[in-house]
């Protein structure tokens, strides 16, 4: 690989030669496992703002209410949902499909008409709702109606999906180390490859930190390349994983935000850094040894 | 012709204290490898500033060995050794390579850069001194002109003779304008003319106050010149201001 001038033959070096595909390789698995952390952290963000967009109303039966007089309550609360700034659209659950839901539970729709069942009104947000002011609103126009925002499932819901996040994150952190690893690998053998060049470059009085830059320009260089293939095709692999989700007709899958891909087109730039200081601190450390 | 190298102001920022002028001296020294017996004992001699030397003695006597303190590839087992002025045992890791910028080498065996051509051997010094561009060009080409190597400045060293390489090495020793310039040997591997060429550059840059001290084992070509020598015989060293009269022909 022809490069800019070093007064130190680099690349005739087997374990640098390789410097580049290793690089590759963990950019690649980088990108991937940091754009899931971000795509579970979106997730997890969404449902803890409440922005799944949907949520579910119930209307509990009041002691001896007819039937007439729970569906009259049930209409009123819709309205009162509807109304509310921030709802697209509210519809109650007609009974014979609450009892065709409950069926495995209490066998088949004549067994339930007797039963005094809650009724549920299927709501759909907007991301902007106000929660709070739609509870205060429904307390006031029903007595009886609660929202189930699905709080307690929600809950776990969110801290499985933080602790994926937590796990992208130190499956990030330990390729990073994994990369520096293998430039500390190269450097020394460079070093030791290059011994002779190093001797000859001392005796001409070149300082520690003058050696030092050949090693880590050159880290550089290589963690560069490396890391834009793999950073390239990792970008490639999301792009294809995202087309074909959208193909996926009526279920919402979180996407990245506009604001990620810069952070996952950094990697191949954070790579080049990774290699540069630590070969500089490789070749600087071994310099100080050798007296 | 005029090397511009010559000319030139020497740059300013090396300086030592010094309490007397001269740029190496050695008193009781002692050398020995490994446990072995000393190979050098008793070594007395001080070189002044401005003065060209020639070390002299057969080969295998310890010129080099003597060399390599003097460029700080070693150290000495007994005995205080000063470079401009600095006890080369105190010298920090840090302090060298700005020393060793000063001292200009010619290696015996040349230690060039195979990977390098030779423009870029020769450019070394200047370039880990940061010189500019365009004056490590001008000097660069200039001086291999001189050497007569302008027709290989991108040959790399494997392809050259022994001579050109010499010639490479020398280059790259004197390119910087070292206060001290140790060769080894370095009219070894050129025929006569250009060995007086050679020894002409030393005299050149001696001139422009560079200390010198030349090894060699060719007892006809110090005989040449009025210097004072070195002379190791018998694991140690004797000083020769005074030259014995040259026993040159002066029909010759």
């Amino acid at each position: 690989m022809m490069g800019p001038r070093s007064d130190l033959p680099l690349s005739d070096n087997p374990a640098v030669r390789i410097l580049p595909w290793i690089v590759a390789l963990m950019v690649y698995l980088a990108t991937l496992t940091l754009a899931g952390g971000l795509l579970v952290g979106t997730m997890a963000n969404q449902w803890s703002q409440g922005l799944s967009g949907t949520l579910t109303v119930q209307v509990a039966p009041l002691k001896n209410e007819s039937l007439a007089e729970l569906d009259a309550r049930v209409i009123q609360a819709t309205r009162a949902i509807l109304k509310t700034p921030g709802v697209k659209s509210a519809a109650a659950i007609p009974l014979r499909d609450i009892a065709v839901m409950l069926e495995p539970w209490l066998g088949g729709e004549a067994n339930v008409k007797g039963l005094p069942l809650p009724r549920l009104i299927d709501v759909a947000l907007n991301p902007d709702i106000d929660l709070q002011a739609l509870a205060e609103r429904l307390r006031k126009a029903t007595p009886g109606a609660e929202i189930d925002n699905h709080q307690y499932w929600r809950d776990h819901l969110i801290t499985f999906l933080r602790s994926l996040e937590i796990v992208a994150a130190i499956m990030v952190l330990l390729i990073a180390i994994t990369t520096a690893t293998i430039v500390v690998f190269a450097t020394r053998s460079g070093l030791a490859v290059h011994r002779e060049v190093i001797e000859v470059l001392h005796l001409i009085g070149a300082p520690d930190a003058y050696i030092a830059g050949q090693f880590q320009r050159h880290a550089q260089r290589l963690g560069f390349i490396g890391g834009a293939a793999g950073g390239v095709l990792g970008l490639a692999t999301l792009l294809g994983l995202s087309y074909l989700a959208g193909n996926l007709d009526g279920v919402t899958l979180p996407a990245l935000h506009l604001w990620h891909w810069p952070i996952l087109a950094a990697l191949p730039i954070a790579a080049a850094y990774i290699a540069k200081w630590t070969a500089r601190r490789i070749v600087l450390r071994a310099l100080n040894r050798m007296a | 012709m005029a090397l511009s190298i010559l000319s030139a102001r020497r740059k300013r920022g090396f300086h030592v204290a010094t309490s007397d002028s001269n740029v190496v001296q050695f008193e009781n020294v002692g050398i020995r490898y490994g446990a072995g017996p000393e190979v050098l004992r008793d070594v007395n001699f001080a070189l002044p500033e401005a003065s060209f030397n020639f070390l002299t003695g057969v080969s295998g006597a310890g010129k080099s060995s003597l060399l390599r303190i003097m460029y700080l590839a070693n150290q000495p087992n007994r005995g205080l050794v000063t470079i401009f002025g600095k006890n080369v045992a105190m010298i920090t890791r840090r302090e060298r390579p700005e020393i060793r910028r000063n001292i200009g080498v010619v290696f015996q065996d040349f230690r060039l850069l195979e990977h390098l051509n030779v423009f870029d051997n020769v450019a070394l010094p200047l370039r880990v001194s940061g010189a500019a561009k365009n004056v490590i060009e001008k000097h660069v080409t200039e001086l291999l002109t001189w050497v007569g190597l302008a027709d290989h400045m991108k040959a790399l060293p494997p392809t050259l003779s022994g001579g050109q390489q010499q010639r490479v090495a020398i280059a790259r020793a004197v390119i910087a304008r070292p206060r001290l310039l140790l060769a080894d040997e370095p009219t070894g591997n050129v025929d006569d003319a250009i060995a007086m060429r050679l020894l002409y550059l030393f005299e050149e840059l001696n001139r422009m106050g560079t200390t010198v001290v030349i090894a060699t084992h060719n007892e006809s070509l110090v005989g040449r010149f009025q210097h004072p020598q070195l002379h190791l015989d018998n694991g140690t060293v004797e000083y020769r201001t005074t030259q014995v009269p040259s026993p040159t022909p002066v029909d010759a």
